[in-house]
C-alpha cells in the first residue's frame, strides 16, 4: 500500500519520485511535487529564456522553443542594436562633457535608455544572456543617471537613503515590468544598502513604512520567477530591516528589549505559517520561508528562555528599566502589531483545518503557543505573584518550560528532517538544540533538579507535537480513503 | 513566412519602460521648476562656503558648495514653542518678517500647521533637526546644498563682499527650494523651464505673519 510511505500533510515527496514526462529532474530542488508543480517547472524554464508559457502551450509542452528565427534573429540585427546602443553611450559622454545644459542632457540620457532597451529586446531573443544583462544595466544606469541630473542640476540633493531607496523602488517595478531576474537582484541589493544606511546611523528613514510592501512584491516576483538568489536577499532584506528597526526602536526607548524580542518571535512564527501554507499549496520555496520563519522565532524564544532563567542579575537583562510593557511610547503600537500577528497565525490554521490539513486541537494548539510567550512578557507581574504560593521559583522554571517546548519542537524537526530527507531541517534542529544545551547548562549544573522539570518539558512537548503529527496521519489516511 | 517568435516576447513592457525613463526625469523637472514658481518668495542674507574634498559629504549628490543661513541655527529661547527635541525629527519653522526685508523664526513647532493657517497668512518653513546643543537647534531645509554648475561656482569664488542673499520659494507644505542667489548684487536665477508660467502658475510675495 504505497499510501502508508506518505504524510501529505507535511507534503513530502514520494520516495520514488514522479516522472511526468522527464519532469523529474526539474523538481530536485522544489518542495513539493505534482501537476500543479510540473506546470510551473515549465512555465519557469520558459521564463528563464524568456519566453512565455503561450508558446510552450503551442508547442505542446514538449521540450525548449525552437531557435529564434527572422529578421530580429539575424547577426546584422544584432550588430546594428549593438551599434545603436554604443552610439549612444558615446552620445550620453559627450552629453556630459559638451552640454551643461542639464534638459540637454536628460534628453541624451533618456535616448541612451531607449537604445539600451532596444539592445536589450534583441539580446533576449537571441538569447545572448550576457548581452541582455549588459544592456539592463546601461537601461538603469541612465536612468539614474538622468534623476541625478535633475536632481543636481535644479539643485535639490537628496541623501543617500533617498537615493538607494527610490532606485530600489524604480529597479523593483521595472523588473515586474521585465520579468527580469537580473533587475530584480540589483533591486534586492538596493533594498539591503538603504537598509544597511539606516542601521549605520541608526535613524529611522522617512519612507521605512514602504519596504514591507516593497519586500512583498520583490518575494512575489522572485517566487514568480523562481529566483532562488532574489529570494534569499529579499528575505535577508526583510531580517535586516526587521532587526534594524527594532535596534533603533529599542535604543529611543520606544519600546523594551524584551518587547523587541517578543516582536521578532512573532514575526518569524507567522512567517514560518506563511511557508507552511506555501508548502501546502506547492508553491516555490514554501520550505525555505518555513526554515526563515522557524530561525526568527527559536531565535526569540532563546532570547526569551535566557531571560526567563536568570536567577541573578547578569547582562544584558540586568540594565533592563523597570517600566513594564504599557508604559513605553509605542506599547499600544506593539500590542496591535502583537495582536494582528496572533489573528495571521489563527486563520493560517483555519485554512489548514479548512483544508484537511490540520485538526482543530492542532490549530489551537499553535495560536496557543504563539501567544504564551508575549504574554509571559506583559503579565510577568501577575506570573510571579500566582507561582509565589506554590513554593515554586517563576525563575528558571519558566525558563526550563520555553527549553522543554524548544528542544521539543527541534527533535519534532529532526525526525521530520530525516523521514523527509531535508538536510536544511535537520541543519537548524541540530543547531537549535545544540544552543538550547548551551543555554540550559548553567541552570541544569546549579540545581540538578531543574533537569527532572526540563526533561518532562521535553517529554509533554514531544508528546504533545507526536500526537498531533499522528492526527494529522491519521486524517489524511481517512481523506484519501473517502 | 510570419514571424513567431516576435510574439513570445513582448513589446509592450519595453514600450512602457522607454516611456517611464523619459517621462521620470522630465516630470521631476517640471514639479520643481512649479515648485520656483508657485511658492513664496523669501530673501535671506546667506553665508556661502565651498565644501572641499575632506568636508564631502559624499551622501549629497554633485553638492560643492554649502549655503548657510540664520534660520539654520534656532536658539529655543528667542522662540515660542517647544522646546524639547532630538535629532532626525522633523520640525516647523514659522516666519515673520523683520527689519531690513530679512525674514526670522518666531515659533517652532514639531506638528504641522493647521490647514486654515496655511491659507491665510502662515509662512512655514519645513526642517530636519541635525543637531541639538542646549538651548540652539541646527535645522536643515534641503537647500543648503548647493550643486554649483561651473559659471555659477567661477563668481562664486571671485566674490569679494560677503553681502549675499538667496531667494526661496516656499510651499504650502513648508518645503522650500532655491530660486535664485543675488551674490554682490548679481541676481544667479537657477535654471528653469518655462511650462510652469505658461500654463499660468505664478508665484506669491510673502505676506506679514500675525502678531505674536
Amino acid at each position: 500500500m504505497s499510501y502508508f510511505d506518505h504524510t501529505s500533510n507535511d507534503n513530502t515527496p514520494f520516495a520514488g519520485g514522479f516522472s511526468h514526462g522527464g519532469a523529474t529532474s526539474l523538481l530536485e530542488s522544489g518542495d513539493s511535487i505534482g501537476k500543479f508543480d510540473v506546470a510551473k517547472n515549465k512555465a519557469y524554464s520558459s521564463y528563464s529564456h524568456g519566453f512565455s508559457t503561450k508558446h510552450m502551450r503551442e508547442k505542446g509542452g514538449q521540450g525548449p522553443p525552437d531557435k529564434p528565427r527572422g529578421f530580429l534573429a539575424s547577426p546584422i540585427t544584432f550588430f546594428a542594436a549593438f551599434s545603436l546602443w554604443v552610439a549612444a553611450l558615446v552620445a550620453v559622454y559627450m552629453a556630459f562633457e559638451k552640454y551643461p545644459d542639464p534638459l540637454a542632457r536628460i534628453l541624451i540620457l533618456s535616448a541612451g535608455g531607449w537604445a539600451s532597451l532596444l539592445f536589450s529586446y534583441v539580446s533576449k531573443y537571441q538569447r545572448r544572456d550576457f548581452f541582455r544583462d549588459l544592456s539592463l544595466s546601461t537601461i538603469l544606469g541612465t536612468l539614474m543617471g538622468a534623476v541625478i541630473v535633475a536632481l543636481t542640476s535644479y539643485n535639490t540633493p537628496i541623501n543617500f537613503a533617498a537615493f538607494t531607496g527610490g532606485f530600489a523602488f524604480i529597479a523593483t517595478l521595472l523588473a515586474v515590468i521585465l520579468k527580469e531576474r537580473y533587475l530584480l537582484t540589483i533591486a534586492n541589493m538596493a533594498t539591503l544598502s538603504w537598509t544597511a544606511y539606516s542601521l549605520q546611523y541608526l535613524q529611522t528613514q522617512e519612507y521605512y513604512w514602504a519596504f514591507p510592501a516593497l519586500l512583498v512584491v520583490q518575494i512575489a516576483l522572485a517566487i514568480e520567477l523562481r529566483a532562488k538568489i532574489p529570494l534569499a536577499l529579499a528575505s535577508l532584506s526583510g531580517l535586516f530591516w526587521l532587526v534594524t528597526n527594532l535596534i533603533i526602536l529599542t535604543l529611543a526607548v520606544k519600546i523594551s528589549l524584551l518587547m523587541a524580542i517578543c516582536a521578532v518571535f512573532v514575526v518569524g512564527l507567522t512567517y514560518s505559517r506563511f511557508g507552511k501554507s506555501m508548502q501546502d499549496n506547492q508553491i516555490f520555496s514554501g520550505l525555505f520561508q518555513t526554515n526563515i520563519g522557524w530561525v526568527f522565532a527559536i531565535t526569540g524564544a532563546l532570547l526569551l528562555q535566557d531571560y526567563w532563567l536568570m536567577t541573578a542579575p547578569r547582562l544584558p537583562w540586568s540594565n533592563l528599566s523597570a517600566l513594564s510593557v504599557f508604559e513605553y511610547p509605542l506599547s499600544a503600537q506593539w500590542i496591535a502589531f502583537v495582536l494582528i500577528c496572533f489573528g495571521i497565525i489563527g486563520l493560517m490554521s483555519l485554512f489548514r483545518l479548512r483544508a484537511n490539513r490540520q485538526t482543530l486541537l492542532g490549530g489551537i494548539g499553535i495560536v496557543g503557543f504563539s501567544t504564551v510567550l508575549p504574554l509571559s512578557i506583559i503579565f510577568k507581574p501577575q506570573i510571579l505573584q500566582m507561582v509565589a504560593p506554590l513554593n515554586i521559583a517563576a525563575t528558571p522554571a519558566i525558563g526550563l518550560c520555553i527549553g522543554g517546548a524548544v528542544t521539543g519542537l527541534a527533535l519534532g524537526m529532526l525526525a521530520n528532517g530525516l523521514r523527509r530527507g531535508k538536510p536544511s531541517m535537520i541543519l537548524l534542529a541540530l543547531i537549535t538544540l545544540s544552543i538550547e544545551a548551551i543555554i540550559v547548562m548553567d541552570s541544569v549544573y546549579a540545581e540538578p533538579d531543574n533537569l527532572m522539570l526540563f526533561g518532562f518539558s521535553v517529554l509533554v512537548m514531544s508528546l504533545t507535537a507526536g500526537l498531533y503529527a499522528h492526527n494529522g496521519q491519521m486524517r489524511d489516511l481517512e481523506t484519501s480513503h473517502a | 513566412m510570419p514571424d513567431t517568435q516576435s510574439a513570445t516576447i513582448r513589446v509592450k513592457p519595453y514600450i512602457l519602460v522607454g516611456v517611464f525613463l523619459t517621462l521620470l526625469p522630465l516630470l521631476m523637472v517640471f514639479y520643481h521648476a512649479q515648485r520656483m514658481v508657485i511658492g513664496t518668495i523669501v530673501r535671506l542674507p546667506v553665508h556661502v562656503k565651498a565644501i572641499n574634498a575632506a568636508q564631502l559629504d559624499l551622501t549629497k549628490f554633485g553638492a560643492n558648495y554649502r549655503l548657510t543661513t540664520p534660520l539654520n541655527s534656532i536658539d529655543t529661547h528667542m522662540v515660542t514653542g517647544q522646546n524639547s527635541f532630538s535629532p532626525n525629527t522633523p520640525i516647523y519653522v514659522f516666519l515673520s518678517p523683520g527689519p531690513n526685508d530679512i525674514w526670522y523664526a518666531y515659533s517652532i513647532s514639531k506638528l504641522p500647521p493647521q490647514h486654515g493657517c496655511q491659507l491665510t497668512s502662515c509662512l512655514v518653513l519645513k526642517g530636519r533637526i541635525q543637531a541639538v546643543n542646549g538651548h540652539y537647534i541646527s535645522v536643515r531645509y534641503q537647500y543648503e546644498d548647493f550643486a554649483a554648475p561651473p559659471h555659477t561656482a567661477k563668481k562664486l569664488r571671485d566674490m569679494t563682499a560677503n553681502n549675499s542673499e538667496l531667494v526661496l520659494s516656499i510651499g504650502a507644505n513648508g518645503r522650500a527650494v532655491l530660486r535664485a542667489l543675488i551674490l554682490d548684487g548679481e541676481n544667479i536665477a537657477q535654471p528653469k523651464i518655462l511650462i510652469p508660467e505658461l500654463l499660468g502658475l505664478t508665484h506669491n510675495i510673502a505676506s506679514p505673519a500675525p502678531a505674536r
